[in-house]
């Protein structure tokens, strides 16, 4: 254990920084007095290019054309990501922990039922249909909630197929057959012996869905079709920084290396827990 | 009624689209190789050109002037001067009998279609008449509203002809109106004005070969990548005083389609190869401009037009909430110009509006009906909310916006200074065609930031377009919804009227009648910009429109 939290240890330092910036957006914004929405024209020239590049005001500078807080609009954005991320993997974990289950226990036609489902999700292309699907969706009905449901809906592919796998595998070992054969009931069977040999297995899918799924929020807002504006969003605000790299260079590199960094993180502790576990 | 072209946008960014304008841009850098010099280029964003002219709503001095002549056209002075209506193909710009009701054309000599066959008066109408077809809609109306028996006519493929154009004899053409209408001249310069060979049947290909009247006709055209137009040897430079090109004249000019703005605006600042006898149909983004005034070389080869169209936010005058005056009146105030103007890229894209009839249009009296700083007049705006009576805090007004990047920053803008004074607005990004559904059809909408470019330069084209009731749904502009019996009287008043200053008076007190009425917020008078190759000579931009002058555009 203390091997791994040492070769862990940078992954999650970095998680845990970004989501304590994300938990503590408004106060840290408050600091300076800013918040991601309000504008600062004057710091602009007529051009709407920003006259200056981080200063004690604004950590990071601010935004070209708008003026506001591109720390804060980091921070809220990483909020953003943080939700979207966890919401769409808890959801992707339980369809795919609860349909891998029932296929690989119960077998037989639902087997192939559900495993004909979980391919068809694993090859779906997802993120046209997520296209197509945020622009239809009525405006009232939350966007951050929406994002969730896409995602997680779409990303549960994978898990399902290791969970039966591992269900398969389970169900032959020698203390279910025992308990089977003890007359323990198959509920019973599912949630005190073969789901508490699963965690594992779930916890290190868990640690490498996140990133995919923040990177998916992170497509879907810089096409256009994730978070609406002003929400800010890494995603959003590099579509948008792409347009001004050659003059405002700041604009792009704060987001783009937040997303980077904790997509890495949480892929190398993904990779780590992984090495130690199997 | 042209829809006024935002500032360069960011191409429809969906996976699929970004490949096939890589796919393109890969394309159209393969066939640079080959340079010859007496080529235009023409970079433009849009993947598809249809130059039927019954479904044009193109202005008389750009693409399509390439190939079709009309019978009057329009002459842009270089210098700041007003742009005028002059002869196209007819003698004159029109007799007009004393009641203004019967306008007479003759036909100037030597005018021929690529064919070979000399134009006359019959293929004018058969032109017309064809604009008159259910299946060739999307054209300018101007003339439909006008013409005697316009408004029953169904076109001429089921045999029937329009009694109201009268072909005495092969060179001239009389029109009778339904009314007195002093801006006919102008209604005679556009698309539908241009021939058409008299029978010509009816196929939607068309458009993609017209038969050519102009110095250019269609050599080949395939959707997405490219049109190519040649010489046509049949025009006489004799019978045509305003296509003179500067410098070199064009020998082939090429149109690249489906090209991303930016990437185009990249090529163009690159400046090497075929692209240094090239320009950009879409204006230079904001990001791009301010990327470009860095740049010494690149920078001198950007054309900047002055204040022209308008850019407003249009008040969906049927919404609750915004079917209030107070209401309306309050958001005129709270909306923080400076912001959009700002988001927008700053002073190259306009000055601050406050009227309704553009910059350099007869008879346009500047006011402020509801003076502020351009940042706006928040307690004012508040004030005005707590007069109106409407529950401010359950308002959620929908502002459409389409998904690109300047236009989202100006929407972006007006939803941050109207939740300062306590409206809240929720943004509804679409892509350009589902907006023009929304604004233009269902109405669904609350707020819309919308530009127009009238279609002549007269107060008609800013006004009748976007407050005549009957221009409410349909694909038509009345974006706001606006209806009043009063200001529909006092246009159809002013339309009649052929004196041009007291007309002007007219139009200007219908523009502040309008105003008191709070419909849209005028926010800019837009300024367009765009960038040039090296080699290409004679690209300028007059008083109006905010456009290039297409056949002054010459090589050097």
């Amino acid at each position: 254990m203390k091997k791994l939290l040492f070769n862990a240890k940078i992954p999650l330092l970095i998680i845990i920084v970004i989501v304590l910036l994300a938990i503590l957006a408004d106060a840290l914004a408050a600091l300076t007095g800013n918040d991601p929405y309000t504008y600062h024209l004057d710091l602009l020239n007529s051009d709407g290019v920003p006259l200056t590049g981080p200063t004690l005001q604004h950590w990071f500078g601010v935004e070209p054309t708008t003026g506001r807080d591109l720390f804060a609009i980091v921070t809220f954005g990483a909020r953003t990501s943080l939700i979207v991320g966890l919401g769409a993997t808890i959801l992707s974990i339980i369809i795919g922990v609860i349909v891998g289950l029932f296929a690989g226990y119960h077998g037989g036609k639902l087997d192939i039922f559900l495993s004909q489902i979980t391919n068809l999700v694993l090859l779906f292309p997802a993120l046209i249909f997520m296209i197509a699907l945020s622009g239809v969706v009525p405006d009232w009905f939350p966007r951050i909630l929406l994002l969730i449901l896409i995602i997680g809906c779409f990303g549960w592919g994978g898990i399902a197929r290791v969970v039966r796998n591992e269900s398969l595998r389970l169900k032959n070992e020698e203390f279910i057959v025992a308990a089977k054969v003890m007359g323990v009931k198959n509920r019973h069977i599912i949630f005190r012996h073969i789901l508490p040999n699963l965690m594992k297995t779930v916890l290190i899918f868990t640690t490498i869905s996140v990133p995919a799924m923040i990177g998916s929020e992170a497509a879907l807002s810089f096409l256009g079709v994730g978070i609406t504006a002003p929400t800010p969003s890494w995603g959003r605000s590099i579509a948008e920084a792409i347009n001004w790299i050659y003059v405002d260079p700041w604009f792009l590199i704060f987001p783009a290396i937040f997303l980077f960094a904790i997509t890495l993180a949480f892929n190398v502790l993904g990779d780590k827990l992984g090495a130690k576990e199997l | 009624m042209v829809k006024h072209q935002y500032r360069a946008k960011i191409a429809v960014v969906t996976f699929v689209a970004f490949c096939m304008m890589m796919t393109l841009a890969l394309t159209a850098c393969g066939s640079s190789s080959s340079n010859a010099d007496d080529t235009l280029y023409i970079l433009s964003s849009s993947k598809k050109v249809d130059l039927d002219p019954a479904k044009s709503q193109n202005l008389a001095i750009t693409y399509s002037a390439y190939i079709e002549r009309k019978l009057t056209t329009w002459d842009v002075s270089d210098s700041g001067g007003e742009t005028t209506v002059v002869p196209d193909l007819a003698t004159n710009i029109g007799e007009v009998s004393n009641d203004g009701k019967t306008w007479t054309y003759h036909l100037k000599d030597g005018i021929k279609f690529e064919t070979g066959a000399e134009i006359t008066s019959q293929d004018i109408k058969w032109g017309i008449e064809r604009s008159f077809a259910p299946e060739l809609s999307g054209g300018l109306t101007y003339h439909k509203d006008l013409l005697e028996d316009g408004d029953t006519y169904e076109g001429p493929f089921s045999g029937q002809d329009l009694a109201s154009i009268q072909t005495p004899d092969d060179k001239t053409i009389v029109f009778n109106l339904n009314r007195s209408y002093g801006d006919w001249p102008w209604i005679a310069s556009q698309p539908a004005f241009s021939p058409v060979p008299k029978g010509t049947v009816q196929t939607a290909d068309y458009g993609k070969k017209p038969v050519s009247s102009g110095p250019y006709k269609v050599d080949s055209y395939e959707v997405g990548k490219q049109m190519v137009l040649v010489k046509n040897d049949q025009w006489d430079q004799a019978t045509d005083d305003e296509r003179t090109f500067d410098g070199k004249e064009p020998q082939k000019i090429i149109e690249l389609l489906g090209q991303s703005a930016e990437t185009a605006t990249d090529r163009l600042i690159a400046d090497t190869g075929n692209d240094q006898t090239a320009f950009s149909s879409d204006f230079v983004s904001p990001q791009k401009l301010a990327q470009i005034k860095a740049n010494p070389t690149a920078s001198k080869r950007l054309v900047t037009s002055s204040a022209g169209a308008l850019e407003y936010l249009a008040m969906n005058t049927t919404r609750p909430g915004l079917s209030n005056l107070k209401v309306r009146q309050a958001i005129e105030y709270a909306v923080d110009k400076n912001a959009v103007r700002v988001a927008a890229g700053g002073e190259n894209a306009g000055d601050f509006a406050t009227t309704l009839i553009t910059p350099g249009i007869q008879g346009r009296q500047d006011y402020d009906l509801y003076p502020a700083s351009s940042s706006g007049d928040q307690d004012k705006a508040k004030a005005l909310l707590s007069e109106s009576g409407v529950d401010i805090s359950s308002l959620n007004l929908v502002l459409v916006t389409e998904t690109s990047s300047s236009l989202l920053n100006e929407a972006q803008a007006v939803q941050q200074a109207l939740q300062q004074v306590g409206i809240k607005v929720t943004l509804k990004e679409v892509d350009s065609d589902t907006a023009n559904d929304i604004i233009t059809g269902s109405g669904e909408f609350d707020l819309v930031i919308s530009g127009w470019q009238p279609d002549y330069p007269s107060a008609n084209a800013n006004l009748q377009p976007l407050f005549a009731s009957n221009q409410i749904g349909n694909g038509n502009y009345n974006l706001s919804r606006f209806s009043s019996v009063d200001v529909d009287q006092k246009i159809a008043a002013a339309q009649s009227e052929i004196d041009e200053t007291k007309a002007g008076q007219l139009w200007a007190e219908i523009d502040k009648e309008i105003m008191e009425q709070a419909p849209v917020v005028p926010l800019l008078y837009n300024k367009n910009t765009y960038i040039i190759g090296s080699k290409v000579s004679g690209f300028y931009i007059g008083s109006f429109p905010a456009y290039p002058v297409y056949f002054k555009i010459g090589i050097n």
